[in-house]
């Protein structure tokens, strides 16, 4: 708990920091509250469509093709990004300490055979594959979260393998193992809850780098289609991007502000969780 | 370096993780296939235009391309194909699988290798004086080009420089790999092709500046505050001498390891940016297989891009255990 | 070459660092026309380049004018002399006899016979090609008495018989190349060898084909001397390509509708629209899903479409919806009184009252569409709204294609499914198949599970009935009972549009766009 609340303390000290829990934070709420901010139903369309942002008070930001409201698909998007890019994150995080800290704790030919699956699925083009399963089995929200936490947790596994090794062997360990505990009782209760820092650390990161996955796939054509998500909305304005630039800006500026929202989350995290960087006073 | 205190030379190293390739190569070999042989949808039904074909014509195309076999056989139909450089017939475009992407290779490796040549000399020296100028305005601007820079969606940034300098400014073509109708020669040709290359490098180069920037950056810090050039500088070696004597040296290894271990990312993002600029690269034909249902294709695609990242990682691991060789090889 | 893409790529890489200094300015200018080809935009490469053995769309368009076939169709689709310089018909409309022009070559030099066009059907054609094979079936002979002479016999009158005789439909190969051989991996499967007035000089992938004019053409030879047929991947880009001048005729099957209103502001660009050969775009209704079993409901949901605005917004203006279940392009066939857009207007109140009547309270369907068409999509998000006015939750599912082809037509999982069927130039070919009683299992027909033997009857008889009075009222009264059935949901006729460079002209000379493109000329 000491450890947390030095991190903390670090972690408040840090402006940018701060900034991207805010970013965060904002976002988080928009999505919440999608339904009371928005100015109007994400899936209406009308006839008033390619209305530039500004030129009708009922659309702030415009409308796309159909003439449906850019600003209320911006807004309830953001639901759309931040759940499959905290749930896709908890999936790869779950899948990675379960791997990594089999691997780390009982090494020898067990890690040896982890390892080299680990380095299986960090070799396969996540990106490629994702698309591939995506396109052919379908992309309900539910798949596009199990195919980017299942092909995201590589990261994690390495992360808590190597934090496993070095704690396998401390005292506190030994003892345990000396008194008797089942390998299950160390490896979660005893272990476990002394790497949580770093590996927050990484799953952070990785809900920047799974919203970025979704949105990709959106791009494609490849998202949710029964909701709005900005991977969707830019996949369309990519056909009008001569003409509506609009349809284009906005989604893709929520997607930037909301992986770098995450992102400096999960540097100053870092930076504070790791106190050589603080010695260097290098920031990002 | 053979015979070093390292326990094992760096040409043993090599072959060792060469060999340790293999499992990994056949593992990927097996899941790409039955995923993708696995997934519902019959490709014949992609070939076949969009009247009800005749039934003979369907079991034709199927014993054609060996889809009447069981999934075991064709797997182990494959893999012995595979084994020896066969990767099979398209079914969307009646041509040898290897023919067909090594044709659309040579496309995507030109815009991959520019981008990493322009990203590292950018990143490189945007870095280099972020960190000798540390905390100034400069400094500021790198940092934070660097944080954004990593968050912006390669496609989108793709979308922004076309809007700019395509839609508003007109200055640069917005797609393809070369003007149609003039054709150029010689100089000119390059140039033009040129022309095409750079809003898609631009828009795949962000990340990776991005990422340069910021490891050079704080390696050379490190480099700059540790004790040894502290006492040379104590010593009065000028500072640009320090800054090119052990500064670069110490961001040498982070940028290997951008170009390694990002690899991946860097075939995912031309991809996107191939879709959206229109290049006629190995991207745009996997979408295109997709939507054919072209399982060698697609497989073929995945294997070589697979055995691409393993290369790659296995050059970076070892140019990484030359540089340093406090790396222990194991 | 790997030594030229060496270069290429160690000069690129120079050239990029230096390049904002030397490329800054200047970009835009509309290149020199070389006024002595014609390049028409494709989306992407053919499958292959041998027409008899796919009905897909691209394959055709770069090989109809490689090769040809015994007659063309022009602007009002009548049957014109091509490969036959004539033919004539018995009295009873079943024995057809073609008179072959004699100074035909291919564009290996060999001569053409009747023995090519006897090949073609029985070897080629009978077996692999989707919509021939079900002409076959009514042909009882192919005989050749002479080189120049081939004498079809039908076993009935089939009234499309003669304009089933297209390119498209039977596109004459030569018999010297592939008897015998494997037309899949033939060589001239992807290297054409053809009669028409174009050859084929190669095909570099992903990037373009090219086609030069035939000098012994046995027509009149083509005025333009190349063709170039570009991939253009990307839609937009297609767009911009033809109006910077780099591509100079786009069909409309690769025209995204989002770049029409820019183009029609371009005075170098001639946009045109119109129906040709028309398509019908409906839903398909699985009749057996509940509640859609009940036509109450199946009315129901046609009022709460809106159907104009689906024209208006989704296909950019591009199709009418003043139309019967068969559409509304063949006059013979429409009759005011079962048009759709009177009996099934845009008509929320209306909507809910049947679902009222018909006792059923809110609930979801899934709809199933190919999720390669970005206008399906945009059909199927304005149909979304619409029904979610009268409590019906559409559940969208877009699928890839032969995934969705699986759902719709082998499974039957699915409630609606958008789907766009070309009439193929005859409702009897095109459109029987979507209302007549099918075995389920065969992508491309009916997947409603309707079947009224009345409809079956009726269009069986026009099939056969050569008699245009009388063939139209036959599907008049088809189309009376569909339009009360609604066994489908016709949302609307497509209108084709093209867009070319304006100082192109001879376009459009034949009923198929793609066929005669010899005939184009630049403008002087």
């Amino acid at each position: 708990m000491t450890e947390l609340r030095r991190i903390a303390y670090y972690f408040r000290r840090k402006h940018f920091a701060m900034f991207g829990l805010i970013l965060v934070l904002a976002l988080v709420t928009v999505a919440v509250l999608a339904p009371h901010i928005a100015p109007n139903n994400p899936h209406a369309v009308s006839r008033d469509r390619f209305l530039s942002p500004g030129a009708d008070a009922r659309y702030p930001l415009g409308t796309d093709n159909l003439g449906r409201c850019v600003l209320s698909g911006v807004i309830y998007g953001t639901r759309v990004s931040l759940f499959v890019g905290l749930a896709a994150a908890a999936t790869s995080t779950f899948i990675g300490i379960l791997i990594g800290s089999i691997s780390g704790y009982f090494g020898g030919k067990t890690d040896a055979f982890l390892m080299r699956f680990t380095e299986l699925f960090m070799t396969i083009p996540r990106f490629v594959l994702a698309l591939i399963v995506v396109a052919f089995f379908g992309s309900g929200l539910d798949r596009l979260i199990l195919v980017i936490g299942v092909l995201s947790w590589p990261g994690a596994a390495r992360l808590v393998r190597s934090e496993f090794l070095s704690h396998r062997n401390l005292p506190y360990v030994d003892s345990g193992r000396v008194s008797g505990m089942s390998h299950l009782r160390l490896i979660f209760v005893e272990i476990l809850p002394n790497i949580i820092p770093p590996v927050i650390v990484v799953a952070t990161l990785d809900v920047a780098t799974a919203i970025l996955l979704e949105a990709s796939l959106g791009f494609f054509g490849l998202g949710d289609p029964n909701l709005r998500s900005w991977g969707g909305m830019l996949s369309r304005a990519q056909s009008h991007i001569r003409t509506a630039w609009w349809m284009s800006v906005f989604p893709g500026s929520a997607i930037a502000v909301t992986v770098l929202g995450f992102n400096l989350v999960g540097d100053g995290l870092n930076e504070a969780a790791n106190p050589r960087m603080q010695i260097e006073g290098g920031s990002t | 370096m053979s015979g070093s205190g390292a326990g094992m030379s760096l040409w043993r190293y090599a072959a060792m993780r060469i060999v340790q390739s293999l499992p990994l190569i056949l593992g990927i070999i097996v899941i790409n296939f039955l995923l993708i042989n696995l997934a519902p949808g019959d490709p014949v039904t992609a070939l076949i235009g969009d009247f009800p074909a005749p039934a003979e014509y369907i079991e034709t195309v199927r014993e054609q391309f060996g889809l009447d076999q069981s999934l075991g056989v064709r797997l182990l139909t494959y893999i012995g194909n595979v084994l020896q450089g066969e990767l099979g017939f398209s079914f969307n475009y009646r041509v040898p699988v290897l023919e067909l992407v090594l044709a659309r290779l040579g496309r995507t490796l030109v815009l991959m290798i520019t981008t990493i040549v322009f990203a590292t000399a950018v990143g490189l020296g945007l870095g280099i004086m972020a960190a000798k100028w540390k905390d100034s305005p400069l400094d500021k601007f790198a940092v934070g080009f660097a944080t954004v820079g990593y968050s912006i969606p390669v496609f989108w940034s793709g979308q922004l420089l076309i809007l700019l300098f395509a839609v508003r400014l007109g200055w640069l073509p917005s797609s393809g790999l070369r003007s149609t109708r003039v054709a150029y020669e010689g100089l000119a040709l390059y140039g033009d092709m040129a022309r095409h290359m750079i809003l898609p490098v631009l828009a795949l180069s962000l990340r990776y500046i991005a990422l340069t920037t910021r490891l050079t950056r704080s390696s050379l810090i490190e480099t700059l505050n540790s004790d040894y050039v502290v006492a040379a500088r104590t010593r009065g070696i000028p500072a640009t001498r320090i800054l090119w004597n052990h500064g670069l040296r110490a961001a040498a290894t982070p940028i290997i390891t951008i170009i390694g271990y990002h690899f991946t990312f860097i075939v995912a993002g031309s991809a996107l940016v191939e879709t959206v600029f229109g290049w006629p690269g190995v991207g745009r034909l996997m979408y295109e297989s997709i939507g054919a249902r072209d399982y060698p294709t697609l497989l073929g695609i995945l294997l070589m891009v697979s055995i691409a990242v393993i290369i790659v990682n296995l050059i970076t691991d070892i140019v990484y255990a030359y540089i340093d060789p406090r790396i222990k090889y194991d | 070459m790997k030594h030229a893409r060496k270069n290429m790529v160690v000069f690129a890489l120079l050239l990029l660092l230096v390049t904002p200094a030397i490329f800054g300015g200047g970009a835009t200018e509309r290149p020199v026309t070389v006024r002595d080809d014609m390049v028409i935009a494709l989306g992407s490469d053919p499958e292959h380049l041998n027409p008899a053995i796919t009905t897909g769309y691209p394959v055709a368009a770069v090989t109809a004018d490689v090769y040809s076939a015994l007659v063309w169709r022009d602007n009002e689709g009548t049957p014109q002399p091509d490969l036959a310089r004539s033919w004539d018909v018995s009295a009873g409309d079943t024995v057809f006899t073609f008179h072959l022009h004699d100074n035909v070559q291919w564009h290996d030099g060999e001569p053409f016979t009747s023995a090519d066009v006897k090949f073609s059907m029985d070897e080629v054609l009978s077996q692999y090609h989707g919509r021939f094979e079900r002409i076959y079936g009514r042909i009882a002979s192919i005989e050749t008495p002479n080189d120049s002479t081939v004498v079809i016999t039908l076993n009935e009158p089939y009234a499309p018989f003669l304009i089933s005789l297209t390119v498209f439909d039977a596109p004459i190969l030569p018999k010297h190349i592939f008897e015998g051989q494997n037309v899949f991996d033939h060589a001239a499967t992807t290297a054409p060898v053809g009669t028409g007035p174009y050859r084929f000089v190669n095909w570099d992938r992903g990037n373009q084909i090219v086609l030069e004019r035939n000098e012994n053409y046995f027509g009149d030879a083509a005025n333009i001397s190349r063709v170039i047929f570009q991939m253009i991947p990307d839609e937009n880009a297609r767009t911009v390509a033809l109006q910077t001048g780099e591509v100079d005729y786009i069909w409309g099957f690769y025209l995204p509708s989002a770049g029409l209103a820019e183009l029609r502001a371009d005075p170098n660009v001639e946009v045109w629209q119109g129906v040709r050969i028309p398509a019908l775009h409906f839903l398909f209704v699985n009749n057996d899903s509940e509640p859609l079993d009940n036509p109450l409901v199946r009315q129901a949901i046609m009022h709460a479409i809106d159907r104009d605005l689906i024209v208006d917004l989704a296909m950019e203006g591009l199709g009418n919806t003043a139309i019967g279940p068969m559409g509304a392009a063949f006059p013979y066939l429409y009759d005011e009184s079962f048009d759709l857009s009177n009996l099934y207007p845009y008509d929320l109140e209306r909507a809910r009252a049947l679902l009222d009547e018909a006792g059923v309270g809110e609930f979801e369907l899934t709809i199933v569409y190919d999720s390669g068409r970005p206008a399906f999509a945009d059909a199927v998000d304005i149909m979304r709204d619409g029904l979610s006015n009268i409590g019906v939750r559409l559940n969208l599912q877009p699928q890839e294609r032969s995934v969705m082809i699986e759902s719709v037509y082998m499974q039957r999982n699915y409630d609606l499914s958008m789907q766009s069927f070309t009439s193929g130039g005859d409702p009897s070919i095109g459109y029987h198949r979507i209302y007549i009683t099918q075995a389920f299992g065969t992508p491309f027909v009916s997947a409603t599970g309707y079947s009224n033997p009345e409809v079956d009857e009726l269009l069986a008889e026009a099939a056969i009935t050569v008699d245009l009075g009388r063939r139209g009222e036959l599907y008049r009264q088809a189309n009376a009972i569909l339009a009360e059935d609604l066994p489908l949901f016709p949302l609307f006729e497509e209108m084709s549009v093209e867009a070319n460079n304006r100082e192109l002209t001879g376009l459009r000379e034949s009923l198929d766009v793609r066929d005669k493109i010899g005939r184009a000329r630049w403008a002087d």
